[in-house]
């Protein structure tokens, strides 16, 4: 199955965190394709899908940034509610739990970026609804 | 096995307890008596009335009042030094102040050769004999660490190589050239050591005969010793001495590696709560609290080392009956009450140490938040682990719970990024007080 790489950095809860971690990306030639932060009182995580994981890793990490690589997986549907619900139907059909999620849509189109607890299920629900997923080269492309 | 015994000194290193608070009252009373010479105690003594006749058993030294590291600044240089023995001193070792006057500590030639002793007894405790070749990789110069152990050594019967601090090459060349068995060195070198014969392509445990390394001088945790063991091939011993109990020899792991045997025949060991300035209970941390017993030219009584640490309690498999006391880990000064409980750093340091998802740097702060004083801890995350908020709730709920066992007040414990606190440098603040005084 299509998954995508995504990074997760620690973040502290403190006035301009967000910039300071960004501006370590000013030098390199990489694009974010897509984000999300969530936080509590006392610290965030920052959740990152970029056009070149590695690299992006590597950066953070000389700049002692906590990083923490996972598999998320990428469906692109139509950005009508409805479909939108639909393909969250889908995967709890075949009882995948959704932990996060997060989205963005282009023109027609939603890509929802969902982090499951279980690839194989997700796998099955994939197949069995002929869901549309993307890939790292496919997300760079949009 | 017959000729050969595991004692430098077997009389006076097996002796009963017994025996050894007969020898401290006698030595401490001579020691007052000597020391009542000098322009400090007699002036210190005279004031309260105590002199010799004050002891009568080991218990009497509560009597005596406490010398602090400010006492002998404020006498600097000479005026501990005992009447009639200052053209009888032949060496001093000054150790420099950051304020005021650096301290000053005198030797008569008894005293160095007392010195010497107990560190050829040290040595011998962890094995090195007069077949040995011990190379002193320390600093020379007003640094006890290097002239203690040349002498120490040279009594022992050892080839001595007095190769000092620095020049890693060097040091090597030494190393294969002379055949060098044990080495002396701050355990920070040790490792830039080991880095310098990584980058000569040079096998440390093949290619020398290197067996044990003797470490002190700087703090250092049982888990940076073992890394230094694995790296060598060798033992590492961790060496106690301060300039102000002449230096190098005051305590020596013996080869059970479970505490330092603090040499009684040649000092009184007290700890004490740095606060009541009264003993703790046997296996609780205190300010560790030295009186000389054989120095002439400069007997220092009751000194306040500022060093905290604690009594090992029980008998060690060694045979020796010296005391043991637990490696140094942090100085008194750190010490801080929150809601009247005495807390030290390296209570909330040996907590964290035992989670591998955080590192070792940490910052606790003090504050008052409405009437209550809250401690916070803040600690690095060393890896992220987990892009989970559960783990990560998780994880700071149990270090707290952890802490709270250990300093019996709950804490406000706060995950931050790597490198977002100042590093330590054996110097930095990590407690920070911001209760109003
Ligand atoms: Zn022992």
């Amino acid at each position: 199955m299509k998954t995508v790489k995504q990074l997760s950095l620690f973040l502290e809860n403190k006035f301009g965190r967000l910039n300071e971690i960004l501006e370590v990306l000013s030098g390199a030639n990489v694009s974010i394709i897509a984000s999300s932060v969530a936080d509590t009182t006392e610290y965030g995580i920052l959740r990152l899908i970029t056009s070149d994981t590695d690299t992006v890793a590597q950066i953070f990490r000389d700049a002692n940034v906590n990083v923490f690589i996972s598999e998320v997986v990428a469906v692109s549907c139509k950005a009508d509610a409805v479909s939108f619900a639909a393909q969250l139907k889908n995967f709890a059909n075949e009882g995948v739990v959704i932990e996060y999620m997060y989205s963005f849509s282009r023109e027609q189109e939603t890509v929802m970026i969902l982090k499951v607890n279980d690839i194989k299920a997700a796998e099955r629900a994939v197949e069995k609804y002929n869901i549309t997923l993307m890939s790292e080269q496919q997300l760079i492309k949009l | 096995m017959h000729g050969e015994t595991i004692y430098y000194q077997p009389a006076i290193e097996t002796m009963s307890r017994e025996e050894i608070e007969k020898l401290q009252v006698k030595r401490l009373k001579e020691t007052i008596t000597q020391a009542t010479k000098s322009p400090f105690y007699r002036a210190e003594y005279s004031k309260i009335g105590v002199d010799a006749s004050t002891i009568t058993s080991i218990n009497d030294i509560r009597k005596l009042p406490f010398t602090t590291k400010a006492d002998l600044r404020d006498s600097y240089p000479f005026g501990l030094v005992v009447d009639g023995m200052k053209d009888k001193v032949v060496r001093l070792h000054s150790s420099s102040g950051t304020t005021g006057h650096p301290t000053v500590i005198c030797h008569s030639q008894h005293d160095l050769d007392q010195w010497a002793m107990r560190v050829a007894r040290s040595l011998y405790m962890v094995g090195v004999r007069e077949t040995d070749v011990f190379q002193n990789s320390s600093g020379y110069g007003m640094f006890t660490g290097g002239l203690g152990f040349q002498y120490g050594a040279e009594k022992l019967g050892a080839l001595t190589v007095p190769a000092a601090a620095g020049n890693t090459p060097r040091q090597i060349k030494f190393i294969q050239d002379f055949d060098t068995t044990v080495i002396h060195a701050i355990p920070s070198y040790t490792s830039r050591l080991y880095e310098g014969f990584v980058e000569m392509g040079i096998d440390v445990k093949k290619e020398t005969n290197l067996k044990i390394l003797l470490i002190g001088a700087e703090p250092h945790t049982d888990e940076q010793r073992k890394k230094i063991e694995a790296n060598f091939g060798a033992k590492a011993y961790n060496s106690f001495g301060l300039s102000e109990m002449s230096g190098p020899g005051v305590a020596f792991e013996c080869t059970y590696q479970d505490g330092l045997h603090i040499w009684e025949d040649c000092y009184i060991v007290e700890i004490v709560n740095p606060e009541t300035l009264e003993p703790v209970a046997d296996g609780e941390i205190g300010e560790l609290v030295l009186t000389t017993l054989d120095r002439d030219a400069m007997p220092i009584i009751r000194y306040r080392t500022r060093d905290l640490t604690r009594f090992i309690v029980g008998d060690c498999a060694c045979g020796r009956t010296h005391r043991r006391i637990d490696r140094v880990k942090g100085r008194s000064d750190d010490m801080f009450i929150v809601k009247g409980v005495n807390i030290f750093p390296m209570q909330i340091e040996k907590v964290l140490m035992e989670f591998e998802q955080i590192g070792t740097n940490y910052l606790i702060t003090i504050a008052n938040v409405g009437s209550n004083d809250e401690i916070k801890i803040e600690v690095e995350l060393n890896t992220m682990f987990t892009d989970d908020y559960s783990k990560l709730e998780k994880l700071g709920k149990e270090i707290t719970r952890k802490l709270r066992d250990e300093i019996l007040i709950t804490p406000k414990v706060l995950l931050v990024g790597k490198n977002s606190l100042p590093q330590q440098d054996g110097k930095a603040v990590r407690v920070s007080d911001l209760r109003d005084k």
